[in-house]
């Protein structure tokens, strides 16, 4: 055998071959960036399979090439002892593989029947059996244990419903082999554990999953068998109960030296940020802050957790001049930053790292060396009079480059040929270039690889203990509990708790506040 | 002028029938959003549409099948625009708003050349009879109502039913439910296997035949006649509405009857009111139109992937 032998070592012998087969599966981008070099991939029947590898290691393209949506430039899949081609997502499905994506595929105006029988819609004459369908999904949904209410609108949803829409989507169209594309990303805690429960339940029944993620610690609770992937290709297959989370993370990084940060206890100094009651409504008119007060001091990260659309992005908005407030105050060392554009904020010594790194942290199209010069091109020495002044600019980039690790061979070459990693610390060069009062984080570290998360991480606890104030806001209750001193909780744009000693609340406990099940009481 | 006329039953009648071709370019416009194409070219192909209709009824004058085929011909001349928008912003995936724009003119020009082509440079333009209102039997008796419903041609009714089967394509059958899914998230619709470029192909040509037709009901049912002027932003109405309806079909023909009674208001207050300058009374619906969308555009929900093009492979 070929490249695949030391694969079916590692995970023992196979009793008649796999289920599934990927082998030798290539495929390059447009952009010249092979995605997968060379792939192989083995699945036994009825097993959890787990996908690990790091952000840009091949899995997401893998896993469509597998469904239909990209087509490999080399390689071929076998399934079920039958070479197969799959051409589209039609020919997927009809082979039985169904696929939930990272982004959830829904329309938001459907309901979650219409939304399950889209493309088999079970009809009365000309019609669409609307009862039928709802009382199918129904039926379905209850055999499955994926509780959702069919005449429902998808819009109406929270995250961890719509994801078990995505699920009935797959099994209402006989998915036997179910693609997972890392679906505990956007769920809570509680969400997670009631998404594994349903999975064991579906092997049970006889289905074989694959498991996409990056997160170790859900690969090793949920899969059977793991396949690690790192820069487009098959590093290893394990069996999950032989390996620790450590041998996966140095499979998945491709060396040993991977540090901890860790935050050391410190004094923290005068509050630097204070709001106060701060509210506002989205363009249609619903409230999307509700009295939000905080205080974050110099020295301390403060982090805000809870589930995405929750009014995060909104409050971030408003502190950085982006969005206006329909009440309450916000300050800055005691100025006030409300009604100030972003450049007057900036000015007060406000940085923001923002969660859109391609819509609003860099200029794609720009180079390195003018992302870099971005907020200060107009006052010496950047400028001279009316005049850049490129020398300036380019040794001030190079000295950035070199400070924040940013791989690059041309500080002139554009952004977008960055990867995500190294787009991100050219925002946090420019954000972090000079040490700002206060820090407005948004999801630092979304989408980008475990070495950028570490010296981002180092970063901001640099930062804190340099005496920064940083408001630090992520999706990823990991990220929150590594680097945060003080913990809030938003939900539906409330503050809905707040923990001044991280260890005193778990996840569990977080998980409560971010589905709005518990609430501390308002503090006076 | 007073109250009781602005509820007069001919200020209605006529309400009616100045609202049809509204409301067929709307529903056509309608069915093309609904799957994710924007139309910028509609006025150009309602233009076309009652150049194409006209031309045939001048042809044909006085022979038997002649408004058949003036229909057929209407809807022919602006699926053949449809064609191209649908080949150029589905197919070749390029910028809607430029590809709409560019028909628009495109097709305005074909209407003024098909006319010069057939007809000629004239002193007096010719007119074609229109086709007369036929009373309903019985119906027409009710006093009021009667005038207002039942004194009516077959193709006015035809156009205010327009939006039953316009209404249950849409929301009750499976082609209906695909068409919206693939207006709202292509890439969804893409992942369940259904053919996204088909969907798409198919309501940008059925909703331009029901555009082109639209056009023909000017020389048939309203004016007689045809020149640049003819439709006079009709079309544009057309496509307001489509958005004042928030992109229901019924909302569309309550919207279409609101603005052609502005419409007709103005027609009648010309005619009788010597105060107020004609020009005004004409700008009327078209003030009404701003007014009202400032106000409804802010709480509209427009198909998520309207005007974006689909390419399967790309990149988030």
């Amino acid at each position: 055998m070929t490249s695949g032998t030391e694969a079916e070592h590692d995970a023992g012998p196979a009793a008649d071959g796999p289920y599934l087969r990927m082998k030798g599966i290539s495929k390059v981008y447009d952009n010249g960036v092979a995605a997968n070099d060379g792939v192989d991939l083995a699945v036994q029947r009825g097993e959890i399979h787990g996908l690990v590898g790091e952000n840009g290691a091949g899995k997401s393209t893998l896993m469509k090439v597998l469904y239909g949506l990209e087509r490999p430039d080399q390689g071929q899949i076998v399934f079920r002892g039958q070479p197969v081609e799959i051409a589209s997502a039609r020919d997927a499905i009809a082979l039985g593989i169904g696929m939930v994506h990272q982004h959830f595929m829904l329309v938001p105006s459907l309901t979650v029947a219409e939304s399950v029988v889209l493309g088999r819609e079970p009809r009365r004459g000309p019609f669409v059996d609307r009862r039928r369908a709802a009382a199918d999904v129904g039926a379905a949904a209850k055999s499955y244990g994926l509780d959702v209410p069919p005449r429902a609108v998808i819009r109406d949803l929270s995250v961890g419903q719509r994801q078990r829409v995505e699920i009935l989507k797959a099994l209402y169209r006989g998915a036997e082999l179910l693609i997972l594309d890392e679906p505990t990303a956007v769920l809570t805690p509680q969400e997670t554990d009631e998404l594994f429960a349903a999975l064991r339940g579906l092997v049970d029944d006889g289905l074989t999953i694959i498991f996409i993620t990056h997160k170790l610690r859900e690969v090793v609770e949920i899969s059977d068998r793991v396949t690690v992937m790192r820069d487009g290709r098959t590093v290893s297959v394990r069996r999950t109960a032989d390996v620790t989370r450590g041998d996966i993370s140095r499979l998945m990084v491709g060396r040993d030296d991977l540090f901890e940060v860790s935050r050391t206890p410190h004094t923290i100094g005068e509050p630097r940020l204070r709001v106060r009651d701060l509210s506002a409504v989205s363009a249609q008119g619903r409230p999307v802050l509700r009295s939000v007060s905080l205080d974050v001091a110099a020295g301390e990260v403060y982090g805000i957790a809870g589930v995405e659309g929750n009014g995060q992005t909104e409050l971030v908005e408003i502190l950085t001049g982006l969005r206006p407030a329909t009440a309450g105050s916000a300050t800055v060392d005691g100025t006030p930053l409300l009604g100030r554009s972003p450049r007057r904020i900036r000015e007060l010594g406000v940085a923001h790292i923002p969660e859109d790194r391609l819509g609003r942290g860099v200029a794609s199209g720009a180079s390195v060396v003018e992302n870099l010069a971005l907020d200060r091109y107009r006052d010496a020495p950047a400028a001279a009079g009316l005049r850049l002044r490129p020398k300036v600019l380019e040794a001030r980039a190079r000295e950035l480059v070199e400070r924040f690790a940013i791989r690059i061979r041309d500080p002139g070459a554009p952004v977008a040929a960055l990867s995500g990693g190294n787009m991100q610390k050219v925002v946090i060069a420019r954000e972090l270039a000079e040490p700002p009062s206060l820090l407005v984080a948004a999801q630092p570290t979304r989408g980008v690889d475990i070495g950028a998360i570490e010296f981002i991480h180092a970063e901001l606890l640099h930062l804190r203990d340099a005496g920064t104030a940083i408001l630090l806001v992520s999706a990823e209750l990991s990220e929150i509990r590594r680097l945060a001193d003080r913990i809030a909780v938003l939900y539906e744009g409330e503050l809905v708790g707040e923990f001044d000693d991280p260890d005193a609340v778990d996840d569990h406990e977080l998980g409560l506040y971010m589905l709005g099940a518990r609430r501390t009481e308002a503090r006076a | 002028m007073t109250p009781t006329d602005l509820v007069d039953a001919n200020l209605l009648r006529t309400m009616i029938v100045v609202a049809t071709p509204l409301l067929v370019a709307a529903l056509g416009e309608l069915v093309l959003e609904r799957a994710g194409i924007l139309n910028l070219a509609i006025e150009g192909m309602v233009t076309l549409g009652a150049a194409a209709a006209f031309v045939v009824l001048f042809a044909m004058a006085g022979l038997t099948g002649g408004v058949a085929l003036s229909l057929l011909s209407a809807a022919t001349a602006a699926t053949v625009v449809g064609l191209v928008l649908a080949y150029l912003c589905v197919g070749l995936r390029a910028n809607q708003i430029t590809v709409g724009l560019g028909l628009l003119i495109f097709s305005l020009g074909a209407a003024s050349l098909l006319y010069r082509a057939v007809v000629g440079v004239t002193t007096s333009p010719p007119r074609v009879p229109t086709l007369t209102p036929e009373a309903v039997p019985g119906l027409a008796e009710i006093p009021y109502l009667g005038t207002v419903l039942f004194r009516h041609n077959l193709f006015v009714y035809a156009a205010l039913l327009l939006v039953v089967p316009v209404w249950w394509l849409l929301f009750r059958t499976p082609l209906g439910l695909r068409i919206r899914a693939t207006g709202e998230n292509p890439k969804s619709a893409d992942s369940l296997g259904l053919p996204v470029q088909r969907i798409r192909y198919g309501a940008v040509l059925a909703g331009s035949a029901l555009i082109g037709l639209a056009g023909a009901f000017f020389p048939l049912v309203l004016t007689g006649g045809w020149s640049e002027s003819t439709v006079g932003g009709r079309g544009w109405l057309a496509l307001m509405l489509v958005i004042f309806g928030r992109w229901r079909p019924w909302q569309v023909v309550a919207g279409a009857l609101l603005f052609a009674y502005v419409d007709a208001v103005g027609f009648v207050f010309a005619a009788t009111s010597r105060l107020i300058p004609v020009q005004f009374l004409q700008m009327l619906p078209y003030v009404l139109a701003i007014a009202v969308l400032v106000q409804v555009y802010q709480r509209a929900q427009a198909p998520a992937a309207l005007a974006k093009p689909y390419d399967r492979e790309a990149r988030y």
